[in-house]
């Protein structure tokens, strides 16, 4: 597993004092619609792989599934673009560079314990599945993905999403 | 009963089938419908004998004539044509397509690939590796290779045959890609496809399902993502013997760096050309 070293770093540049920290916690779980968002908005769906091919193509089926997508190209891009942009779901990679996926599922979980997250890797070991689980994964798919296991983990954050919510949410 | 799926490398392995034929029979193979005459003759519901005469009736009347004379029961007939059949009997298909066997030669070939008792992929690997002493790398690239072809038919939708007339498909000078991945852990093991641009290409247009016009990024990402899925179903496999194992970032380059004392290279020839299949214990680029 990568250090977590520049993660630190991320983290301190965007909240150098616990105070910073619990502030960043606190807003990060405002949903778009608490800020006044219509309750039918897109869900945002942050995407993290190190292939350039497969963000293509897993963009393609989430905005056919009415997502709008937030890319990200190594697990320490994740972290900064779920903490800039308050996705309303993360799909993670977990062999990438700079920082794997595993400790970017750490990192936003304790960010956002929320935060539906939903791994995809080659690796699906039954130990695999458990340790991500057991981290906070949602769920966890393992490639090649179809599209129609895309579209339920879609409809699990949505799911999840409303509940935090208390809202029906509308698939 | 034996999966039809390694029954072209049985092909080859025993020469009953030569390399261009087998290239031939793999490009006509692609998307290739496999009638009931022929999966009923895999099975041994029905003899060459009973089916030649059969075999120019349209398939509904074939469907009837068999049920209705009681050659195969509805029953079996239905399940015949529900079954899903694996890359050996479109392969088959191609062969009796293309003229180069009849009912009765394909009748005794099933029957001594059902009847044989080596796998075909292990005994390949096996028969290119004899004389270098390399017990323990033979199991392990076999088990590997097994999974890889199983894995392009599944998802290029074409299969892969070992050629043993070649040692490689590439020549000397011309300029070539190579998408590699390490497997560390539980084992130890560094793969790698070699392939010509053209190749290369082909095969990357083929996983992805985009145009990939020419040899770029995605090009790359797609054959490298080939590779991290082949590799990821190796893990599963190896996990369910309980060796855990670890999957590095897939790398590439346009030539080897090292030639590792264990590397094995196989020419794989598949229905949009050939490339070569790596494998070593250490890395090569």
């Amino acid at each position: 597993m990568k250090s977590r070293e520049g993660l630190d770093a991320v983290l301190t540049e965007r909240a150098s004092t616990s105070a910073g920290t619990r502030r960043l916690r606190d807003t990060r779980r405002r949903w778009p619609c608490e800020e006044g968002a219509a309750l039918d908005t897109k869900l945002k769906i942050l995407i993290s792989d190190d292939s350039k091919l497969l963000r293509k193509q897993l963009r393609d089926v989430l905005e056919r599934l009415g997502c709008s997508v937030i890319e990200a190209e190594d697990g320490k891009e994740a972290v900064i673009e779920s903490l800039k942009e308050k996705p309303d779901g993360v799909i993670l990679d977990i062999v990438m560079p700079e920082v794997d996926g595993i400790e970017a599922l750490r990192v936003i979980k304790e960010v956002d314990k929320n935060i539906p997250v939903i791994m995809l890797s080659s690796v699906g070991t039954p130990e695999r599945l458990l340790e991500t689980l057991k981290m906070g994964a949602l769920d966890f798919i393992q490639k090649p993905y179809t599209e129609e296991q895309i579209s339920k983990a879609v409809a699990r954050i949505r799911r999840k999403v409303s509940a935090q919510k208390g809202t029906s949410h509308e698939e | 009963m034996r999966s039809s799926q390694d029954f072209a490398q049985y092909l080859i392995n025993s020469q009953e089938i030569t390399g261009p034929e087998a290239r031939q029979c793999l490009q006509a193979s692609v998307g290739k419908e496999v009638g009931l005459p022929l999966r009923a003759l895999y099975l041994h519901a029905i003899k060459a004998d009973d089916l030649a005469p059969l075999m120019d009736l349209p398939p509904k009347a074939f469907r009837k004539a068999v049920t209705g004379r009681g050659i195969l029961s509805e029953s079996t007939a239905k399940n015949l044509e529900y079954a899903i059949p694996k890359a050996g009997l479109p392969f088959a298909q191609a062969m009796l397509d293309l003229h180069l066997a009849d009912l009765e030669k394909l009748e005794r070939l099933f029957r001594a690939y059902q009847k044989g008792k080596d796998e075909p992929v292990p005994e390949a690997i096996a028969t290119l590796l004899a004389g270098r002493e390399m017990e323990r790398e033979t199991a392990l690239y076999a088990d590997y290779v097994a999974v890889f072809l199983d894995a392009l038919y599944r998802f290029l939708g074409g299969a892969g045959v070992i050629r043993l007339d070649y040692t490689t498909c590439l020549p000397e000078e011309k300029p070539r890609q190579i998408v590699a991945q390490r497997i560390s852990g539980g084992v130890a093991l560094v793969v790698g496809i070699e392939a010509l641009e053209k190749e290369f290409l082909a095969l990357a247009r083929r996983y992805s399902r985009e145009e990939l016009p020419e040899m770029d990024e995605m090009a790359l990402d797609s054959m490298e993502e080939f590779l991290n899925v082949v590799d990821g179903l190796f893990a599963v496999k190896l996990g369910k013997r309980e060796l855990e194992v670890d999957l590095a970032l897939p790398v590439n380059a346009t030539e080897m760096h090292r030639q590792p004392a264990n590397l094995l290279r196989l020419f794989i020839d598949t229905p949009w050309g050939g490339f070569d299949l790596l494998l070593a214990t250490d890395a090569f680029i």
